[in-house]
């Protein structure tokens, strides 16, 4: 499969030393829907950049479909990115329609249905600053959806939205994602597995781990969730006495194990039989946090 | 050749501008005083005695920038109009600038422009060239209204007329130039609005400078060219070392 988006160790500094990326290597084939996974200030918004050619690498290099981004050709594939951005400000003085005629006059496209898919025919009379929020966002989803892009970034398109309206706007992304190439950027861990199958995961600029969702999973030990009457000091007081290594966290206690099925059934008659009333002690599914935290230790 | 995105972005940033009442009326009140209303009035009055018997200053006819400064009219005519010329004309973009470039930023539409399929550099060039086309056109048609007066109430001819349009028009430029490195060093409209006052500084001592030692109408062709000189040195020392990345970043 062709690869759609590329970074190739790629690092930028911004002129005040701040690190944007650190030696980032990740890829996106084509088709497919891959998510940029990372907590605010880690670098996802440099990444969209990059590929906007906004910003230039100081090391490495970024490829869109086979092109080097602000290279001979950019502008050839350029037409072929829609771009939502995160959070975007709108413009008091142009109703949304001017905007749209703007965008597809830029990708040379015309916007009919774009305007169609959205449901935005009634509202391009309107400025664009009066747009409810849920309206903005989906604004900025047809102005990227003008040309029919075979590639589709959205960088946190749900940030800053009330949740109602944060649902709204779901199907709409479901949408546009399905039947191209799609990068979306987000720190929402649920939205990202409900709209992705990949996943890269930045932290601090650098790409920490990349994979399938499954290929994540399969890294991870598994865990288990101890909870006892007596509090989870009595718990890990008496884990530590048996020589196993658990955390606390929100008032029970996380235990990695190899083999949750063997090794939960022993764990839990060992503490019965030491007193304490265990009152739950099932595996748990991993979080992203979890496996950034794996990846560190 | 002009990028068709570039003349795509150029005329939106028009329609904004001409839609924004406040900076069409800053845009429009200096230059109808400076470049209208003060000269016209002066001239007039230039015709009554008191004013045409005006004398300068004996030290300062000593000085080749005064060899044309026999009364007040002269006095007017080629230390005070060239002044007020080059303040409106430094002016009048970078208030526009303010708007177009610093208020774009502010308010993170320029978020929603660089998704688009433009580049920076069509972005900024776009909007520069949307800050001197607008200033041309409110300044050139009030420069015309007093040239007609200077030509019918004064003797000093066309020659001072196109000398006059020229300075004016490299100041526009140099002026543009500054709102680009206003707008690559400035994170808000207050450090913007001060790096515009401390971006007028050099334009205005080139103006004395020239307004003092270069005599007859050279004045405008000299401190024309300086202006040139300055806006392309901004213009390359901007995008050289500043680079158009801190618009965004």
């Amino acid at each position: 499969m062709a690869t759609a988006i590329a970074f190739r160790s790629v690092t930028k500094r911004f002129p005040d030393g701040t690190l944007g990326l650190a030696d980032a290597t990740w890829h996106v084939a084509e088709g497919v829907h891959a998510c940029l996974l990372g907590s605010s200030g880690s670098g996802k918004t440099t990444a969209v950049r990059m590929l906007q050619a906004a910003l230039r690498p100081t090391g490495g290099s970024v490829l869109l479909l086979g092109v080097t981004v602000d290279g001979p050709g950019y502008r050839d594939v350029r037409r072929r990115l829609g771009v939502v951005p995160q959070g975007p400000g709108m413009y008091p003085d142009l109703t949304a329609g001017e905007y749209m005629a703007l965008a597809s006059r830029l990708y040379g496209a015309r916007p009919e249905r774009a305007v169609d898919a959205l449901d935005l025919g009634e509202y391009l009379r309107t400025r664009m600053t009066y747009l409810s929020p849920n309206f903005q966002r989906r604004l900025a989803l047809a102005a990227a959806l003008v040309a029919d892009p075979d590639v589709l970034v959205l960088d946190e398109p749900t940030a800053g939205l009330e949740p109602d309206d944060a649902r709204d706007l779901q199907p709409y992304l479901h949408e546009a994602m399905r039947g191209r190439t799609a990068v979306l950027c987000t720190h929402k861990e649920q939205e990202a597995r409900s709209l992705c199958q990949e996943v890269a995961i930045l932290r601090a600029g650098r790409v920490v781990a990349q994979g399938t969702w499954d290929d994540l999973w399969r890294k991870m030990r598994p865990r288990l969730k101890v909870a006892a009457r007596q509090g989870v000091d009595r718990v890990l007081a008496e884990l530590a006495e048996l020589g196993v290594h658990a955390v606390a966290e929100e008032g029970a206690v996380l235990v990695s194990t190899t083999d949750p099925e063997q090794e939960g059934a022993t764990l839990l008659r060992r503490l019965l039989d030491a007193g304490i009333d265990v009152y739950q002690c099932a595996p748990i599914e991993p979080e992203i946090k979890d496996i950034v935290l794996e990846v560190y230790q | 050749m002009i990028p068709t995105e570039v003349q795509l972005l150029f005329w939106k940033e028009v329609r904004q501008l001409t839609r924004n009442t406040a900076a069409m009326l800053s845009s429009l009140f200096m230059p109808a005083v400076l470049i209208v209303l003060a000269p016209v009035l002066a001239l007039l009055a230039s015709r009554t005695a008191p004013y045409r018997d005006l004398r300068p200053p004996a030290l300062s006819a000593t000085l080749p920038g005064f060899d044309l400064v026999g009364n007040g009219e002269g006095y007017f005519l080629y230390i005070t109009l060239p002044f007020l010329f080059v303040v409106a004309a430094l002016l009048t973009p970078i208030l526009a600038a303010i708007q177009t470039l610093i208020v774009e930023r502010e308010r993170r539409s320029l978020e929603l422009l660089m998704s688009l399929p433009v580049l920076v550099g069509d972005i900024l060039a776009a909007k520069l060239a949307a800050i001197l086309a607008t200033a041309l056109a409110t300044i050139v048609p009030m420069f015309l209204v007093d040239a007609v007066v200077i030509v019918s109430l004064t003797g000093a001819g066309t020659s001072y007329v196109v000398g006059a349009l020229f300075l004016i028009v490299a100041t526009l430029v140099a002026s543009v130039s500054a709102s680009l490195l206003m707008a690559l060093m400035a994170r808000d409209l207050r450090t913007a609005t001060s790096l515009g006052g401390m971006l007028s500084v050099p334009p205005l001592l080139l103006t004395g400078l020239c307004v003092v030692f270069v005599p007859g109408l050279g004045r405008f062709v000299v401190l024309g060219l300086l202006m040139l000189a300055l806006g392309c040195g901004t213009l390359y020392g901007g995008l050289r070392w500043l680079t158009w990345e801190r618009y965004v970043s």
